[in-house]
Parts: structure tokens; sequence; C-alpha cells
């Protein structure tokens, strides 16, 4: 092998770094718009599918964006005393209107908002969603989990996400919260939720975070007037 | 960037969230490097350098250029780029400061480049958004925690010298159970601290 | 040479053998069973704990280590000669980044689901022991093709041993392979198979297969006698 001065070295070092640049920075143009489009609907799927809304697994990215767009409409309330936003969305009932860039009119279906907190693993992220009479669980679903699977990770399954479906988010005495109780007590009470056995901890958190955050829900709906349209 | 104590982080790192034992990262040297406890020492002693100034070095890096710039894409170059370079510093001084020390870590210095560790706690420290003392407190608390698994493992291994292990197994085949086990008894510290 | 011989053709060797004795696949079967890179040279193990609790994140896992050696040992074949020795590392670690970037962004594109689950592994490919490994020991020496080959066959032998761990972890753990259930519900689900010891245990154990098998191979041949 000749050997090569280091004007060679410090060229070809130049050279090979900006001919990769150039060829990553054409493929990250070529999929940011796709990888943004992913993630926007890997939300909007969880939200809807709280709110109740039917959609097909298979179901591409632009699909679900341009569905949520015509049904669904996202209204930002300030926090409480100073604290961060509070994001609600509104989901209307599915109507043959034109749709396209309008915001969507007709009959509220209900309120959707995040939920989440610290679960026994890791954090714990999820969508719950209220009937228009703001007392009633319209959906629930948790798409972000690290819990032991099968025991903490079921509350992404689907009969424990059905459980939650009709329930109240007040007991008899007017708290805000939904109890967990164990599974075959029956009758539970209308806040009642089955409990995954041998899940404790993951169920203690689950109780927490939603108590905290259906509660800051119905503060901050009484103060703005959400759900009296 | 969550409300967490950098202290809190450094403890979880090393124990529930220990890089090696809960994420696997680390482990072909971790593998290699655990026969003897004097090396594992050596390695583990430099890994944690290593990713204290990794840490420290990486979070300007990525949000105070990468970021403005819109390049966040070009993050892994620019991490591994940067690994190089401190890993190229750190041997520059070990040689200077102490030659037996040099001559024992040999090959194994230059490893730590390509040690997955170093590169996926950089890459865990940008997605969960840490500040930059969390971030500190992250490089920190995973280097120490690499370095308690691979001296309690080569501990082990020691032991398992005068043992009867099937000819198929021997080697990296039975430290992969003791690691396996390991893990296990560390899933014990699950849900002590939240780091997230 | 005398006339009478030049003219005599050689007898054809069958397909079978001829293929056995090109460099292509004995490059190829070095790499996939030979020497592999998990359970002869323990290389790339951090990924196989990691990615082997579902067989679908595995197989994906799988495509990207084979495309990114195979691709970065044979550019890099390519360009050794024009590289100067000092530049020789970060020149291989700018092959390897750029390709495991390539990856990371189609499959934040067009696989978003399994991306958002082993994102963070597939990025660390840069750092998988086995491919610059392959990089450095192979493609520094040999022509483009054979560093290709030689790429798959690192490759290969990793996804045999990846598939293996997961096929048990995945059917045992979730009852499901590659996300359809197969498992009837009325088996319990053995949960510890999804979780980290598991990995380990799990690789342990086809690291002790298939070397056993290799040893008593080996033993085989060196009996007298013996083939």
């Amino acid at each position: 092998m000749k050997k090569r001065g280091p004007v060679y070295v410090w060229c070809y070092t130049v050279g090979v770094a900006v001919a990769f640049g150039l060829v990553l920075s054409f493929v990250n143009q070529l999929t940011a718009p796709k990888i943004k489009a992913n993630r926007q609907a890997a939300m909007c799927r969880e939200i809807m599918r709280a709110l109740g809304y039917v959609l097909r697994d298979d179901a591409s990215s632009e699909e679900i964006l341009a569905r949520f767009d015509a049904v669904v409409a996202e209204r930002e309330y300030a926090g409480a005393s100073g604290g961060r936003p509070l994001v609600v969305w509104e989901g209307y009932e599915e109507t043959d209107a034109p749709g396209g860039g309008s915001e969507p009119r007709g009959k509220v279906i209900g309120y959707a908002f995040r939920v989440g907190g610290v679960g026994f693993w890791g954090p714990i992220e999820g969508v719950l969603a209220l009937e228009p009479d703001l007392a009633t669980v319209r959906g629930i679903s948790f798409y972000k989990d690290e819990e032991t699977p099968g025991l903490g990770h079921e509350i992404n399954a689907e009969w424990f996400r059905n459980a939650f479906k009709g329930k109240r988010v007040r007991d008899a005495g007017g708290a805000v919260g939904v109890e967990f109780t164990a599974r075959g007590k029956e009758p539970k009470a209308l806040n009642e939720v089955d409990a995954i056995t041998g899940a404790t901890e993951t169920t203690n958190s689950v109780k927490a975070f939603l108590v905290r955050d259906i509660g800051a829900f119905l503060d901050a709906a009484e103060r703005r007037g959400i759900g009296k349209r | 960037m969550p409300e967490i104590s950098p202290f809190v982080i450094l403890f979880a790192a090393v124990f529930t969230n220990n890089i090696l034992l809960v994420y696997f990262l680390g482990m072909c040297s971790f593998i290699a490097v655990s026969n003897t406890t004097q090396t594992a020492l050596g390695l583990g002693a430099a890994v944690t350098f290593v990713s204290v100034l990794t840490a420290a070095a990486g979070w300007p890096v990525y949000h105070l250029v990468l970021v403005p710039l819109g390049l966040e894409y070009l993050q892994f170059i620019v991490f591994i780029v940067l690994i190089a370079g401190l890993v190229q510093f750190v041997e520059m001084v070990i040689e200077r400061k102490s030659q037996t020390l040099y001559d024992n870590l040999g090959i194994f210095l230059p490893l730590i480049t390509v040690n997955c560790a170093i590169l996926g706690l950089c890459l865990f420290m940008v997605n969960w958004r840490y500040g930059f003392l969390q971030s500190v407190a992250w490089g920190a608390g995973s280097g120490l925690g690499w370095f308690v698994a691979v001296v309690a493992l080569a501990g082990l291994r020691q032991k398992i010298r005068f043992s009867k292990v099937p000819p198929a197994l021997e080697g990296p085949g039975i430290t992969i159970v003791v690691a396996g086990t390991m893990a296990m008894a560390f899933m014990g510290f699950a849900g002590m601290v939240a780091i997230r | 040479m005398s006339e009478h011989a030049r003219n005599i053709a050689p007898p054809a060797m069958p397909l079978g053998l001829r293929i056995k004795a090109s460099p292509e696949y004995r490059t190829f079967k070095t790499q996939f069973w030979d020497d592999n890179p998990l359970f002869r040279q323990i290389l790339g193990v951090c990924s196989a704990l990691a990615v082997t609790n579902l067989v679908t994140n595995t197989l994906v896992m799988c495509v990207a280590v084979t495309l990114v050696t195979a691709c970065s040992s044979c550019l890099y074949a390519l360009v050794r000669d024009a590289t100067p020795p000092r530049t020789r590392l970060l020149v291989q670690m700018l092959i390897i980044a750029s390709f495991v970037i390539v990856v990371h962004l189609f499959l934040a594109a067009y696989m978003f689901a399994v991306s958002e689950q082993i994102g963070a592994y597939v990025g660390l490919i840069i750092t998988n022991c086995i491919v610059l490994g392959r990089v450095e020991a192979f493609a520094t020496k040999n022509r483009p093709w054979l560093a290709f080959v030689d790429g798959i066959g690192a490759g290969c032998g990793y996804s045999l041993v990846l598939i293996l761990v997961s096929l048990p972890r995945e059917l045992l753990g979730f009852g499901s392979l590659c996300g359809v259930a197969v498992v009837p519900e009325s088996l319990p689900r053995w949960n510890i198979m999804v979780m980290a010891p598991a990995g380990f245990f799990g690789l342990a154990v086809v690291i002790w297969v298939c070397r056993a098998l290799q040893l008593r191979a080996q033993a085989g041949k060196a009996r007298p006698g013996g083939k």
C-alpha cells in the first residue's frame, strides 16, 4: 500500500463523512414524515379506542389520522393553579358529513384524557374516556407499561379494559376513584372493578393515578364547563 | 424532564435498573473478562470512568448541538465517535499513569468502545429526557452497576472452577446460567424506586 | 504434457461436492456453524437476550443484523484500499453506524409497532461485536463478494441461535407464535419465560446443545478409524 500524505488522510476522512452524512440526511428526509405520522397515529388509535370507536387492526397511519381529524376534537385547558395544561379529546358521533379541515360537529359521545403514573417496573400511560355525563366510564386504554407479563401487564388485556365500561368514577360517598376488588366478589358496587390476581403493586399504582387524574379532570370540568354544551 | 433526584437515579442504576442484569447491555466483555477478579476490577473501574465522562459529554452534545439543528437521527454516530474519542483519551491517561494496569487490561481497553452498555446508557438518557445532573448520575450509576455485576460474577466463576460442569457447558455456557440466576436475584429489587 | 493427456478431460464433480468445495460455501458454513458468533465466539449476546421474548421481534432483529453485517463487510472491503491505515477504525464505525441508522429509520417508518419495542436494541447493533468482528477480521483481508457471504453466514448463525431461543420463550410465556395464539387458554402461561432470566437460561441451553453436537462430531472424527 503506497504511503499517503496527511492531506490525503484529511480529504478522505472529510469526504467519507460528508458522503455518509448526505446519504443519511436523504434517508431521513424520506422517512421522517412517515415516522411522525406513525407516532401520532399510535396515540390517536389509543384515544379512539378509549372513546369506543371501532378500528381495524391493520389500519394505516394515514387512515387513523384522517378518521381522528374527522371525529375527535382536541381541546386544551389551562392547568389547575399553573400546572400542566389539561388536554381533552372530545369524541363526536360519526356522521356522513364531509370532513376535511372543519371541526367535527354533532353530538359529543365522550371525553377522553390522559391518565398515567409510576407503575411497579416502570411508568404506565393510558387514556380514559368518560361518557358525556362525566360520571361513567366509556372506555380505557393502557398503551404503555413495563409490568410483569401475565400479571401487571394484563392491564392491557381486553378483559381488563372491558371491565371498566359502564363503571362509575365516584363511589357511593361521592369520593373520586375506582375500586379494585377481588375477582368473583359479587355483587360489585358501581365503581368496583375486578383486580388482577397477583398484581397488587400494579393495581395499587393504577388506582392511585386514576384517583389523581380523574380528580384533576373533574375539577377542570367544573371550572371550565366541560361537558355542559 | 422527570422530577427525580440524581441520587435516586444513581442508586437505582446500580441495583434496581442494573444496566447489565436488567437491560442486558455490556454482556460480551462481561463474559470474556469475568474469569479473574483482578481483571474484572480493573476493567470495571475503567468502564465506570468512561461511562461518567460519556454521560457528562454526551448530554450537552445531544441537547445543545443535535437538537437545535434537528439532527437527532445522527445521535448513534455522534455518540459512538464521542465514546471512541473518550476511550482513546482514557487509554493515554492510564498508559502514562500506570504501565502495569495498562498491560493488565491489554486488549480490553479499546474494547470498551464497543461495550453496548456505554452506547446504551446514552440512548436511554436521551429517551428518558434526563437533565444534565440526572444524566451524569445515570452514567455513574450504570458504570458502577456494571462494575458490581462483573466483579460478583468473577467471584462466582472462581468457585465454579472446582465444580463438575458438563464439557459442552464449560466456559460461556455456565457463565450465562450464573448470570441468569443473578438476574433473578436482582429482580427482587423491583418496585423499590422509580427512575422515569 | 503429452497430446494424449491433454485430450482427456477430468471427470466432472457432482454438483453437491462442487458447491461444498466452493469458497462461498466454506465461508458461509464456518460462520454459520463451526465458528458460530454466538455459541462459539460469544459475540452479540446482548440483543440475543433482550429481543427473544417475541418471535416477530427476533426475526426483525435477525434480518437487521444479517443485513448490516453483510453490507458493512462488503462496503468496507470495497473501500479498504483507499482508506489510510490511521482512519481504519473510524471508517469502519462510520459505515456500520450509517447502515444501522438506515435500518432504524426504515423500521420506524414501516414497522412502527416493532420499532417501539426493539428500537433501542436496533441502535445497539452498532456496538454488536459480531458486526465489527467480521468487518475487522474478514473484510480487511478478503474480496467484497466473499465478505458479503461471510456477513450473511455470521448473520444466519446469529439468527439460528436467536430463533431457537425465542420459540420456547414466546410459546411458553405468551402461548403464541408471532402473535398468533396457539396454546389453548386452559394451559397456564409460564411468565418467567418472557422475563430477563429466561433469556439467559434459554441461551445457555442452546449453547449447551449446539456445543455438545460440535464436540460429538469432533470426537467422532478424532477416533481412530472414524470418518
